[in-house]
């Protein structure tokens, strides 16, 4: 069953004659329970469809349907509101409050009037991000991936039937992006959570369902598998001393340093100009970047 | 009252309305100061202008920093709390501040032995703070979410509450000027038309609370 329905979503932010930007442009898109992950360049629409869907911003054209919820009126914003859970990419925070209060004070916001009940709610978000030690320290003391912490445990302290994560793992240590992952995908066993990210390793090692947004518009709508199988027969290793980096319209996904020369890996339509360049299975980068090269879109990785 | 209101109040005075105390309380601090110190000279003026023309500028720029000054913006708008009730929370906070701050002042100046009833009855005092002062705040409400920004609106406010100050004369001489002067209650509190003029500045507040209610509920433009 899908818990959230887009039809032909279009966001223009008019900001005056030519000034107008198409975040959204008649985007169709079903979601249903599990991890979702949206990935997109900078400028795709990603955060412009997060904030729609937490009742944040307003639907140029089209509709939005969260759990049966038409996001057409305050009623139905608010109703929606009261079963979300949100993350912002730009996490605000109160730095004179503790950890505890301030996942005490959003769930007094989320409408969580029973004490007892929050109390207990706080204790075991805090619990579950690892925080519990901290819930008395001031969040003006705290690093950056604490910081992302306690945004995650105010997301979850209503236990939201909808989880909305906006580059939830940005500035954490790779201990802590783990820790992350494996949080949001146990989280996602019985809700949605939907993950938008940059970072492509976060969404193949957690969502069985990925849409790619590029200029508002949907690329791609299916599984890691199929985004990097796409990508079949685009992919070569190429070592080399020559000093000049491959081109002939290949993208140089990642280079590395051997003894015996620079290794490349590209993606691309032909490696014909590189005879030494070697055929290899693609990984969900790899698709991702065919992807956006297959459609138009300038991917400069190195 | 919902049971959660008073830790809502809590939280949002230590969150966001505490680092807004400050000005309110130097200024309230200072006026006490003058009032004691002048009692044999113009302490009674000095007395009612606190209220009725310091108080609703603070009301005014405070309640501009109230609405969108807030770290936590975003969240504040995932959260399920409907424009309206977002209104009442920060300008509940802030109203409720400057109360308490006339409400001590006009103490200090009872037990000093200040007779004030040449500004009006006790009941009719109160009416020549509280009204301009909501009535600024909802301008400053109005004038920050018009704006999506804070300083601008802060600017405007204080331009008018100057103007009114110094054309004050022209102001109440002058028809429909009349009915927008803020400050009868120091100036022409005697005036026949006072009572008419607070009249028109509730008017005049509720049409700007109803705009900034609407333009609080358009909340992408202030994230």
């Amino acid at each position: 069953m899908n818990t959230i329905e887009i039809s032909n979503l279009s966001k223009i932010y008019r900001g005056g004659g030519a000034r107008s930007v198409t975040a959204l442009d008649g985007l169709d898109l079903e979601v249903g329970v599990g991890m979702f992950g949206l990935l997109g360049p900078n400028g795709a629409g990603k955060t412009t469809l997060m904030r729609i869907l937490a009742g944040i911003v307003h639907p140029t054209r089209g509709s939005v349907r969260v759990c049966g919820h038409l996001l057409d009126s305050e009623k139905e914003r608010l109703a929606v509101k009261a079963m979300l859970g949100y993350l912002p990419q730009e996490l605000g925070i109160y730095p004179e409050l503790s950890a505890e209060q301030f996942v005490d004070y959003m769930a007094v916001l989320k409408g969580m009037d029973d004490p007892n009940q929050r109390k207990q709610s706080v204790a075991q978000v805090l619990e579950m991000v690892g925080l519990s030690p901290e819930a008395g320290r001031k969040l003006k003391g705290f690093s950056g991936g604490m910081k992302r912490r306690v945004g995650i445990a105010q997301a979850l302290v209503n236990d939201p039937r909808i989880l909305i994560v906006d580059e939830p793992t940005a500035g954490l240590d790779p201990e802590e992006r783990i820790r992350f992952r494996n949080l949001l995908v146990n989280l996602a066993s019985e809700r949605t959570v939907l993950l938008s990210t940059h970072i492509v390793e976060d969404i193949g090692q957690t969502c069985r369902d990925v849409a790619v947004l590029a200029h508002g518009k949907l690329l791609f709508r299916g599984n890691p598998a199929e985004l990097m199988s796409a990508a079949a027969g685009h992919v070569w290793t190429l070592t080399t001393t020559d000093l000049q980096k491959p081109d002939h319209g290949l993208t140089v996904v990642s280079m590395l340093h051997l003894a015996e020369g620079v290794q490349y890996r590209l993606v691309g339509e032909s490696a014909a100009g590189y005879p030494a360049a070697q055929p290899v299975q693609p990984g969900l980068e790899d698709g991702y970047v065919w992807l956006m090269k297959s459609v138009g879109h300038a991917v400069e990785m190195v | 009252m919902k049971r959660s209101t008073g830790i809502t109040w809590r939280y949002s005075l230590r969150a966001h309305l505490a680092g807004q105390l400050w000005l309110p309380a130097a200024i309230w601090a200072l006026f006490i100061f003058l009032v004691l110190t002048q009692l044999d000279y113009n302490a009674k003026e000095i007395a009612v202008t606190f209220p009725v023309v310091v108080i609703p500028l603070l009301a005014g720029i405070t309640a501009g920093y109230a609405l969108l000054e807030d770290p936590a913006l975003e969240l504040q708008l995932a959260s399920p709390v409907s424009a309206a009730r977002m209104l009442l929370r920060r300008l509940g906070g802030q109203l409720a501040i400057v109360t308490v701050l006339v409400a001590l002042f006009q103490a200090v100046c009872t037990a000093a032995g200040l007779d004030l009833s040449g500004y009006g009855s006790l009941f009719m005092r109160q009416v020549f703070w509280m009204v301009p002062c909501l009535a600024l705040s909802a301008l400053g409400c109005a004038l920050t979410l018009a704006f999506s920004q804070t300083t601008p609106a802060v600017l405007l406010i204080s331009i008018v509450w100057l103007l009114q100050l110094i054309l004050r004369h022209w102001i109440i001489d002058h028809n429909p000027a009349r009915y927008f002067f803020l400050f009868t209650g120091l100036f022409f509190p005697q005036h026949p038309a006072a009572n008419a003029i607070q009249l028109s500045l509730v008017v005049i507040t509720a049409v700007l609370f109803i705009i900034s209610w609407m333009l609080l509920q358009r909340q992408e433009r202030y994230i």
